[in-house]
């Protein structure tokens, strides 16, 4: 009888749990005791953080997607399809397309996507822009090719959102490249967020205030976006400020697949029990990345160290033993100050970052792990 | 930290001290001052055109070596096929001598050559099968294997 592994999800989470759990068990899955499936709407693996860059005219959209079948070990099963419903008591998937597919053990890995519409100035009707897809990002980048005088204003218009950096990364690097360009005189930058501190981690909070002071950034804490009048290009806060801008860049909220809530596995974010990765309501099914309510940031970094948990739980299971590997919240980010220098900071559920000043080496191995990635998503680092 | 005075007596400077002068007892330091020249020097001479590439290149070997790591049976044929080749016309001065059609019909009964006619169409059997099955992972029109459904 062979025990069915079924990962929903080819994101980074999906895809590293996948190519680790085919490490770990690679003989059971030779000798037909095991199958590993990867369940993914898309054939295509995208790394996101690329899109970061290509604003800046650094990198191109193309440069953040690979096939799956490029990197998902050529072992594990891919099934390009959408997950319609999960029976959690009769243990199977349905699929858009081709049925359904049992399974013993479920890793449910769909991330979070950004809500534009329901952004207030980001949607249809709005001009705000982000940089969460191929073409927000080429259409930013066209935007800021001709933006040489006027007001930035980078917004955090909900949380939780993915990546915690890029706040505070992209308002920086704008700052440095403005002064590249001989144009920063001419261009105001201001910086809102939605609690009273400038970034949820304090550490982040208290590292990045000197240097916004220092570049002249301008800052508004617990601004909460209530309507954005995209024509005259004013945003009202709940408290009655309004903002002005020129160009209007945020981050957007985020919210968890439908799948979540209509499979029974949490009523917004699926409900894991934080250490041990396991579904509140479902035996047998694990979450990992984004997708989870773990009080952490939703970082690729989270999903990638909650996959070795899981894989760990996953395997032992398989194998008929008790697991014992938890996950302790190990979140570890880079922050780019500008340019040419950058930090980082790591953390875990029960301590908080140190952020050390900004070095040029830092800056660089952000640079190296970008391209290094694909080997993290093949399982390997 | 910064800005503060520095209170000598302090647990944290005095562990600090005692690490430095265990450094420069050991003649590490010196090592540590030159070690740190070449890091300088890095810092000079690298830009991030020459960070990107060269990482873009070691990653392309890695995901060669992962592959190769995830297939010790391969890994063995390969070591088969090297020994093989090794064993062939090892001297490069001194050539097989060419075989015409009746000396190959003759080759065909030696047993070793039929064990190796064996490995080579066993090979290219499988050749098939993986291309089919290679074909249908990246097949994302249909998107999925039906026969493993």
């Amino acid at each position: 009888m062979t025990t069915e592994i079924v990962i929903v999800g080819g994101g980074v989470g999906g895809t590293v749990t996948a190519n680790r759990l085919q490490k770990e068990l690679h003989r059971e899955v030779s000798s037909g005791d095991v199958r590993i499936r990867l369940v993914s709407e898309t054939p295509y693996h995208v790394y996101k953080p690329t899109f970061f860059y290509v604003p800046w005219g650094e990198a191109e959209p193309e440069d953040a997607s690979r096939p799956l079948a490029d990197l998902v070990d050529r072992r594990i099963d891919l099934v390009y399809d959408r997950v319609t419903h999960i029976d959690t008591s009769g243990k199977s998937l349905d699929l858009a397309e081709n049925g359904s597919i049992p399974y013993d053990y479920l890793v449910v890995a769909t991330g979070a996507a950004p809500d534009i519409e329901g952004t207030p100035g980001f949607g249809a009707d709005g001009n705000g822009h982000h940089i969460y897809d191929a073409e927000a990002a080429m259409e930013l980048r066209r935007e800021l090719s001709a933006f040489d005088s006027g007001r930035l204003v980078f917004s955090v218009v909900e949380m939780p959102h993915v990546c915690p950096a890029v706040p505070i990364e992209f308002t920086m690097l704008a700052d440095a490249r403005f002064r590249q360009l001989g144009t920063r005189d001419d261009i105001d930058i201001t910086y809102t967020y939605p609690i009273s501190q400038l970034h949820s981690v304090d550490a982040a909070a208290e590292w990045v205030e000197p240097r916004f002071d220092d570049r002249g950034i301008e800052t508004y804490t617990e601004f909460a976006f209530d309507t954005v009048d995209s024509d005259a290009e004013v945003i009202h806060a709940a408290d009655g400020t309004e903002l002005e801008y020129d160009l209007l860049v945020g981050v957007p909220g985020f919210e968890p697949s439908p799948l979540i809530a209509e499979s029974g596995l949490g009523e917004s974010w699926m409900e894991v029990d934080k250490h041990t990765l396991e579904s509140d309501h479902a035996d047998g099914v694990f979450g990992v990345g984004d997708v989870t309510n773990i009080p952490t940031s939703k970082a690729g970094s989270v999903a990638h160290y909650a996959a070795g948990t899981v894989v760990d739980r996953v395997a032992a299971l398989a194998r008929g033993h008790e697991p014992r590997t938890t996950f302790d919240g190990d979140a570890i980010c880079f922050l780019e100050a500008g340019t040419d220098s950058g930090s980082h900071m790591s953390f875990t559920y029960d301590s908080e970052p140190v952020i050390r000043n900004e070095t040029e080496f830092v800056h660089w191995a952000k640079l190296a792990y970008n391209e290094t990635y694909w080997l993290t998503a093949r399982g390997l680092a | 930290m910064s800005g503060e005075q520095l209170d000598p007596n302090a647990e944290s400077v005095q562990n600090a001290l005692d690490t430095l002068v265990e450094l420069e007892e050991t003649g590490t330091l010196d090592d540590l001052a030159a070690a740190a020249n070449v890091v300088s020097l890095a810092a000079e001479a690298v830009d991030e055109d020459m960070v990107r590439s060269t990482t873009r290149a070691l990653v392309h070997a890695g995901e060669l070596f992962d592959s190769a790591a995830g297939e010790p049976e391969a890994i063995r044929n390969l070591e088969l096929l090297t020994a093989a080749l090794s064993d062939t016309a090892a001297d490069p001065a001194d050539p097989p001598d060419g075989v015409g059609p009746i000396g190959a019909a003759r080759k065909l009964n030696d047993p070793q050559v039929k064990r190796g006619m064996g490995f080579l169409l066993t090979l290219l059997a499988e050749l098939g099968e993986q291309l089919d099955t290679r074909a249908r992972r990246y097949d994302f029109e249909t998107g999925v294997d039906e026969d493993r459904i």
